[in-house]
């Protein structure tokens, strides 16, 4: 008997822990209107790490020291090595742990989680306040597809995250290989991608391959060619995915089809750049991120390389674009404003500008590219400005609970074909069935 | 009367005692209450949950059917970490009992730099485990790992190691140019790196303890058999193996959970990748806590690691009836 | 000796060796890796001493950006040396009690004890997070929360009180002539007694501790107060490939426990011998 009061106390104190699972209710429209007196701290979680850390810290400083309204952030990398997992598992952490950082940068799928705990600050009142918000105009500059990723549709669409830190998935180019191998025009379909990946293998005597038409592909190239050759990744209603029709299927035969020509490069993490930086490799499907890291890797090697755009597989979307957003977290509505104070700053287009010379991110308005300072920066560095030029013809992944392991779904997939554990009709058909299992578990 | 003072003051002794021991065990004993056994009845009203990123209602015991249904989602998974786990304990545990006990008696019959030998075997295992495996990675990398560079050196390709989800059988089945079926392919490759990691790591600890039951053997009852005329073989048949054997039972039970519940060496060589080959139910207990935190994640976490541990409990019992059995006591 | 004799006692030290070298090559490879040149350390075959030694490289990896080496050392040993005084109180205390003091419950209590070997550390971690939380003891991302739930071990108990029990009744009775009560005979005579053993609670408490990573990881937010296992997994993740690095950092956290363990060996082995737990 006495057992049994223990286990009961015990189990209404953990579960008086945590409240009850609330939904992100919209925050009274007074709290958006607010106005902030005296000085307020937030802290901000990231996930910019080696160089671009330093640029991010600037940025901060700069809005410290510049805001005028008392606001300092504290910016926090929390990545723990493994970006936004790091933090996503950190954050699941302090939601428990009734320990959440006022601002975190998160994949946009993933604040649907937080918002299911209702850690999450609604911001359509925010953007829309009429004395701490944003105008029509201000609003329209921003790309519309950035825009469209922070809506929820579990949650009656609502804003629940603002646009940060955002690329999208490209095409590198080695344009010295390929004018050597006599392709001048870039592939407009995807059967020319084929064709000239193919023609740049290289092995040599003892039959090892030395030169690779294209790295094996990320999840996004993935995902992105489903999109890109007119299909979609969840059906609309969110019941099923939908990556698993004909469009994901020709996208992984092509996958199965480079492993089993030998083709395709393996990478481990991000030793692609290596591969082609030495210029063995002809195609890299891979975010816009990863332009800074070229560089990088060449350390002033000459080399003519650039971001082309996708063969057209006949989607009205060519690309995928992913990336960071921020969500604000319940606290107190100083808080909160301070926090949506800074996001607006960022956002503004000489901020946008300013960071995306600085980091290679992409920027969030489009009135960016007239600000002189990234017009410098796309001189020294063309492949930005290309990179930049396909937004418009991108799309956002789902902004729904459970797409995380979807991708993970995705990758293993991708996994069985590279390590030829499966064929890819049946590669294709399990990763459905799981994901579709997935998304059962989130509703 | 005086008696009676006697036992007055004798009860109060008693009592002194009792309250001077209890003192004594205060801070130990509220420690692990504290952080051990209250967290272990919380875990377990949690696996009654349906729990989230935060409680959401109480379940009674739906996680642990959800996980325990063969036609549920959730089953596939926790049979194929099962599966994991044991070809990770089979492939670990006899192989390092074996050739511990080798060592161990190689070493005791008074070899030349036996103290070096000890301390050289022990170097591992009081390594970190994450900072050994960062080595491995290094060992085993597909492209410039200085394993790859052994195999080539016997004339064997190159090998994927820690990232090769393909089975060992598949891959031996496959240069001998037979084709396996996936239900035989076995463990992986990448399992396979991961249980050479261990073995490295752990074995040292069990030639120490066999050592030091060997040494615990009465140096009295050799002479005595040799005397009889005893042949050597027949001593370690007649006496070093049966007066070993409590050891080597110990081993076995205390090898067997270890390597049941191994945690840190995966999570940091494999993550339980690729394609789950390498996720035992730990690593599996872990991703479902926090990587699928969202949905459900810490109810049905809970409940695994509950229906893992009657496992465990169920295999030691198991090993104490079969080999138990085998021991020999003094 | 003779011939007879001669090739089985060579093949047992070639066993001897060959295991040797397994053990100790991957400590070999790691000091010789983190002294090369990059295009050296990734070179085909692999060199096995190298041409040019590069020290540098240690340099470079303890200064390599967004690592907090310094810090992270400095915050290992603060954790680790107060986990170990304290351990090592709460065992004594505790292992003289199981083994010298009679009261009612006492083995009861020590089976519960051995009992909590049982309850899953996986199902444990969630329930241990929210105890840190706000809402409770509020020690999320603090030392504390580091520290105070290591302060007691059941292994080092257990331990403790085997060597306890060794010690013989008659000096506890003849202490007792003298007016001693259970703290001074603790004090002055039991633990002189026990010496080597505390020495290997002390040594086992100290290297769990430097060695700890899951919870500092999950229980821990600011960088500046993670220990050094932590550091080295994120210095692992953003020095990608670059294994001459890699290896100096592995080499940081190993070197200190291999120079204790060099020297105090003893105390390692013969405290894993005695009990064999931990692991």
């Amino acid at each position: 008997m006495r057992r049994a009061l223990l286990v009961t106390a015990i189990a209404a104190l953990l579960v008086g822990a945590c409240g009850p699972g609330e939904q992100a209710t919209p925050a009274a429209s007074t709290d958006a209107d607010i106005t902030l007196s005296g000085p307020v701290q937030v802290t901000l979680w990231h996930n910019q790490t080696g160089v671009l850390a330093k640029g991010f810290n600037e940025m901060i400083a700069d809005f410290n020291s510049t805001n005028g309204k008392g606001i300092t952030v504290k910016a926090e990398d929390q990545s723990g090595g493994i970006s936004y997992t790091g933090i996503y598992q950190k954050m699941l952490g302090a939601i428990q742990a009734g320990a959440t950082p006022e601002m975190v940068v998160a994949v946009e799928n993933q604040v649907a989680d937080y918002a299911k705990a209702g850690a999450i600050v609604e911001l359509d009142p925010y953007i829309n306040s009429k004395k701490n918000g944003l105008t029509k105009e201000s609003l329209a500059d921003i790309y519309k597809p950035y825009l469209e990723s922070t809506k929820y549709p579990q949650y009656g669409n609502r804003s629940l995250s603002f646009p940060f830190i955002k690329s999208l998935e490209v095409l590198y180019r080695n344009d010295d290989l390929a004018k050597e191998l006599g392709f001048t025009a870039l592939p407009k379909t995807w059967e020319e991608f084929e064709k000239q990946a193919k023609a740049a293998q290289k092995t040599d005597a003892s039959g090892k391959t030395t030169r690779w038409g294209s790295s094996t592909f990320s999840i996004e190239t993935f995902l992105g060619q489903v999109v890109n050759r007119g299909g979609s990744i969840v059906k609309s209603d969110l019941s099923a995915v939908a990556f698993d029709g004909k469009e994901g299927l020709a996208s992984l035969q092509l996958l199965e089809r480079c492993i089993n020509d030998g083709w395709c490069y393996i990478p481990k993490a991000f030793d692609w750049q290596d591969r082609f930086a030495e210029g063995n490799l002809l195609y890299v499907g891979a975010t816009s991120t990863s332009i800074g890291f070229i560089i990088d890797t060449l350390k002033g090697k000459p080399l003519n390389w650039s971001v082309v755009p996708w063969p057209d597989g006949g989607g009205s979307a060519k690309q995928i674009q992913f990336g960071g957003v921020v969500a604000i977290t319940k606290s107190t509505p100083e808080k909160q404003l301070a926090s949506w104070e800074f996001l607006k700053w960022f956002s503004d287009s000489k901020q946008t500008a300013k960071w995306a010379s600085l980091s290679g991110y992409m920027p969030l308005r489009a009135s960016a590219a007239n600000d002189q300072a990234l017009k410098d920066y796309w001189t020294r560095r063309p492949q930005s400005k290309q990179a930049f030029d396909l937004i418009p013809l991108s799309v956002a992944g789902p902004s729904i609970r459970g797409y995380q392991e979807i991708r993970s779904a995705v990758d293993e997939m991708q996994t069985k074909i590279t390590t030829k554990k499966a064929k890819a009709e049946d590669a294709l058909r399990d990763a459905a069935t799981k994901a579709n299992n997935i998304l059962k578990d989130n509703k | 009367m005086s008696a009676g003072i006697r036992m007055a003051s004798r009860r109060r002794r008693i009592l002194l005692e009792h309250v001077e021991a209890y003192l004594f065990l205060a801070p130990a004993l509220i420690l692990i209450g504290l952080f051990h056994i209250l967290p272990g009845i919380a875990a377990f009203v949690m696996s009654l949950t349906k729990w989230s990123v935060i409680y959401e209602r109480w379940a009674w015991f739906e996680n642990y059917a959800a996980i325990l249904d063969p036609s549920g989602s959730r089953f596939g998974e926790f049979v194929n970490a099962l599966g994991v786990t044991v070809w990770y304990v089979l492939l670990t545990v006899p192989f390092e009992m074996v050739v511990a006990l080798i060592v161990a008696f190689v070493l005791y019959q008074g070899t030349a730099g036996r103290g070096a030998y000890r301390v050289v075997y022990f170097m591992p295992y009081i390594t970190s485990v994450v900072a050994a495996a960062t080595i491995f990675e290094w060992i085993f990398d597909a492209n410039f790992g200085f394993l790859n560079y052994l195999l080539g050196l016997v004339g064997i390709g190159s090998q994927a190691w820690l990232r090769e989800p393909r089975g060992l059988f598949e891959m031996v089945g496959s240069a001998l140019g037979a084709s396996v079926p996936e239900s035989l392919a076995g463990p992986s490759i990448s399992l396979l790196a991961v249980t050479i990691f261990t073995i490295w790591h752990f074995i040292g600890f069990q030639v120490v303890i066999f050592l030091a039951g060997l040494t615990n053997i009465s140096r009295e009852l050799y002479d005595a058999a040799r005397i009889d005329g005893a042949g050597e073989r027949q001593i370690l048949r007649r006496i070093t193996l049966p007066l070993l054997s409590p050891t080597i039972f110990f081993v076995a039970i205390i090898a067997t959970i270890g390597a049941m519940r191994s945690f840190s060496q995966i999570y940091v060589l494999t993550n339980g990748g690729p394609l789950d080959t390498t996720r035992t139910v730990p690593l599996l207990i872990f991703k479902t806590f926090f990587e699928r935190t969202a949905a459900n994640g810490i109810g049905l976490g809970a409940a695994m690691s509950f229906i893992f541990v009657l496992i465990i409990i169920a295999i030691t019992l198991f090993q104490f009836r079969v080999l138990g059995r085998k021991v020999f006591y003094e | 000796m003779s011939s007879r004799t001669l090739a089985p006692g060579l093949a047992k030290h070639a066993l001897l060796i060959f295991g040797g070298v397994v053990a100790a090559f991957p400590f070999y490879w790691m000091f010789t890796t983190s002294f090369k040149d990059f295009a050296e350390a990734a070179k085909s075959p692999p060199v096995l001493w190298p041409t040019s030694w590069h020290p540098e490289n240690w340099v470079e990896a303890w200064q390599y950006p967004h690592t907090l080496w310094a810090n992270a050392f400095a915050n290992t040993i603060f954790i680790a040396t107060l986990t170990t005084i304290g351990e090592v109180a709460t065992a004594v205390l505790a292992g003289y009690a199981f083994a010298r003091m009679r009261f009612r419950g006492r083995s009861i209590l020590f089976g519960i004890l051995l009992a909590t070997i049982f309850i899953p550390n996986e199902a444990t971690l969630i329930p241990n997070f929210v105890l840190m939380s706000r809402r409770f003891l509020g020690w999320y991302d603090t030392y504390t929360a580091q520290i105070v739930p290591f302060l007691a071990s059941v292994f080092s108990i257990f331990l403790l009180r085997q060597f306890f029990l060794s010690v013989p009744q008659e000096l506890q009775d003849a202490a007792r002539m003298d007016g001693a009560g259970h703290l001074r005979f603790l004090w002055s005579v039991a633990l002189p007694l026990v010496r080597p053993a505390l020495i290997t609670v002390a040594l086992l408490s100290f290297l769990s501790s430097w060695n700890a990573f899951l919870w500092p990881l999950i229980v821990t937010a600011r960088p500046e107060i993670r220990p050094i296992q932590v550091m080295l997994v994120q210095f692992t993740s953003e020095g990608g490939s670059r294994y001459h690095l890699l290896m100096a950092g592995a080499a940081f956290v190993i070197l200190p426990t291999l120079v204790v363990y060099l020297i105090a060996q003893r105390y390692f082995i013969d405290g894993v011998a005695r009990t064999g737990i931990r692991g």
